[in-house]
């Protein structure tokens, strides 16, 4: 899986942080930061599950 | 206005709550037949209701659905309610890009390393408190002991404010956030707001601290990006939100505590189980009784209904936080049923609560404090004398007596 994020519509409400802390960080200015654009299958339920809390709507994720 | 808003069954909004820990009985049925229902307002106009858990969602991260107060058709709760949106602006009411803008410069404030540094801080504030109750005689009410001052000492501390202050603050945002206040008390106590706000900044813009309000000042006032009526706004929706909805979480957080402490026993020591007490706390109170409001920028659909351009409409983060289609058996109290990156309380969207970890970090503080200290609180008052705040936008309770009993080590930080 690969993953990306909207650095513009970002609202920094860090779900993604709690939900998959591996995958998503927050910058300096509170804004999200990818850590990982192709996290290991294992983490798959958790990078969904931050892009479903994701309430701006800023993370895609694109199975292949 | 559509045909379908016409000829449509309204239901007068706000509806009064049954059981005061659940939500109005009426929401189930309007559940039932449909994601949207036709409701009718104070004064009369018409507006819709959001109450499923996926429309909710889906609306509220749809920019078409605005929160723009200024526009027509901006759906409103009490006769006093548009004079402190208009005398007391705020970026809430804004939308992208002016509220990215604006919300931008706090975002750095709010995000988790950053206010995880305020939790020794909130750890002293409890356990200092609790000492005092200890102390002190019994019954004790907790929301004046407890629920109020924590959250007012850490808002105070976070933006710079004397703490001498807060009580004007309580006072005041207790008048303007209920539905009882008439528009002529509703005026004078934003105005007596205003007057402290402007204050309270123009005395930090000579002599900024080192704060939250000081750092905008220094960041972002001094550099022109941010005016100084655009910081007096800013700075009174983080002391209203920061601490009326902080305060309210916090009694009830209590209230569940004395009504089930098998349930929160030993979470002082189990972070894992403390983290999950607090989601499934939120997701039962959704204190945010009402609703959050906005008004459509065009016609758009949601859950098969079609609403036309500014109209208004209501979402319940109550209602779908209560969701059974959502959450199995809703309202039921249970801690293992992981909400965590689910449930509704701080609001979705762009809006979404930004203080909220430093919420979650007073919540699980006080809680914790609470378990390992006080496991023998008790309510002093059978739940029917409560006096509940059907009438406030935020849900809670007015007061909350009540006695202990210290056995063991128990009292001991």
């Amino acid at each position: 899986m690969r993953v990306s994020v909207d650095h513009e519509r970002c609202v920094g409400a860090a779900q993604c942080v709690l939900a998959a802390p591996e995958v998503f960080g927050q910058g300096d200015d509170g804004l999200v930061r990818l850590l990982d654009a192709k996290p290991p299958i294992e983490r798959s339920d958790r990078v969904h599950e931050a892009a479903t809390a994701c309430p701006s709507r800023s993370i895609t994720i694109h199975e292949n | 206005m559509n045909e379908e808003m016409t000829t449509a069954r309204r239901c007068p909004y706000p509806i009064a709550r049954g059981h005061p820990l659940d939500p109005p009985p009426q929401f189930s049925g309007l559940r039932a037949e449909g994601a949207v229902a036709a409701i009718e307002l104070w004064d009369g106009s018409h507006a819709w209701l959001v109450t499923r858990y996926e429309e909710a969602c889906t609306a509220l991260a749809d920019r078409r659905f605005s929160s723009d107060v200024t526009k027509d058709g901006f759906p409103t709760y009490y006769e006093g309610q548009r004079l402190v949106i208009e005398q007391a602006p705020s970026f809430i009411r804004t939308d992208p890009p002016e509220h990215s803008r604006l919300r931008r410069m706090l975002t750095r404030e709010f995000m988790l390393r950053q206010v995880e540094l305020l939790r020794p801080r909130v750890h002293e504030i409890v356990d200092a408190l609790i000492d005092d109750i200890l102390r002190g005689p019994a019954p004790v009410d907790l929301i004046r002991a407890l629920a109020m001052p924590v959250p007012s000492l850490t808002v105070c501390r976070l933006l710079g404010i004397p703490y001498e202050d807060h009580g004007l603050f309580q006072r005041l945002t207790n008048v303007t956030l209920s539905r009882q206040s008439g528009p002529v008390e509703i005026e004078a106590a934003v105005g007596e707001l205003m007057e402290w706000l402007h204050r309270l900044v123009s005395d930090k813009e000579r002599e900024p601290g080192d704060d939250l309000i000081g750092r905008l000042i220094v960041d972002q006032v001094r550099t022109g990006d941010l005016s100084h009526d655009d910081l007096v706004g800013m700075t009174r929706l983080l002391v209203v939100a920061g601490h009326e909805t902080t305060a309210n979480m916090l009694g009830l957080t209590l209230l569940s505590f004395m009504r089930q402490p098998e349930v929160f026993a030993g979470v002082d020591s189990d972070p894992v189980r403390l983290r999950a007490c607090v989601e499934e706390l939120l997701r039962y109170h959704s204190i945010i009784q009402i609703g959050l409001a906005r008004v459509t920028t065009e016609e758009v659909e949601l859950g098969g209904r079609r609403i036309g351009p500014g109209e208004g409409v209501i979402v319940s983060l109550l209602a779908a936080n209560r969701d059974g289609a959502a959450f199995g058996r809703p309202d039921e109290f249970d801690v293992d049923r992981a909400v965590e990156h689910k449930h509704v309380a701080f609001g979705f969207g762009v809006h979404q609560c930004i203080g909220q970890a430093l919420a979650r970090i007073e919540v699980q503080e006080l809680l914790a404090g609470v378990a390992r200290r006080l496991p023998g609180l008790r309510l002093a008052v059978p739940l029917e004398q409560l006096p509940f705040r059907g009438n406030m936008t935020v849900h809670g309770v007015h007061e909350l007596p009540a006695v202990w009993e210290v056995s063991g080590d128990a009292g001991e930080r």
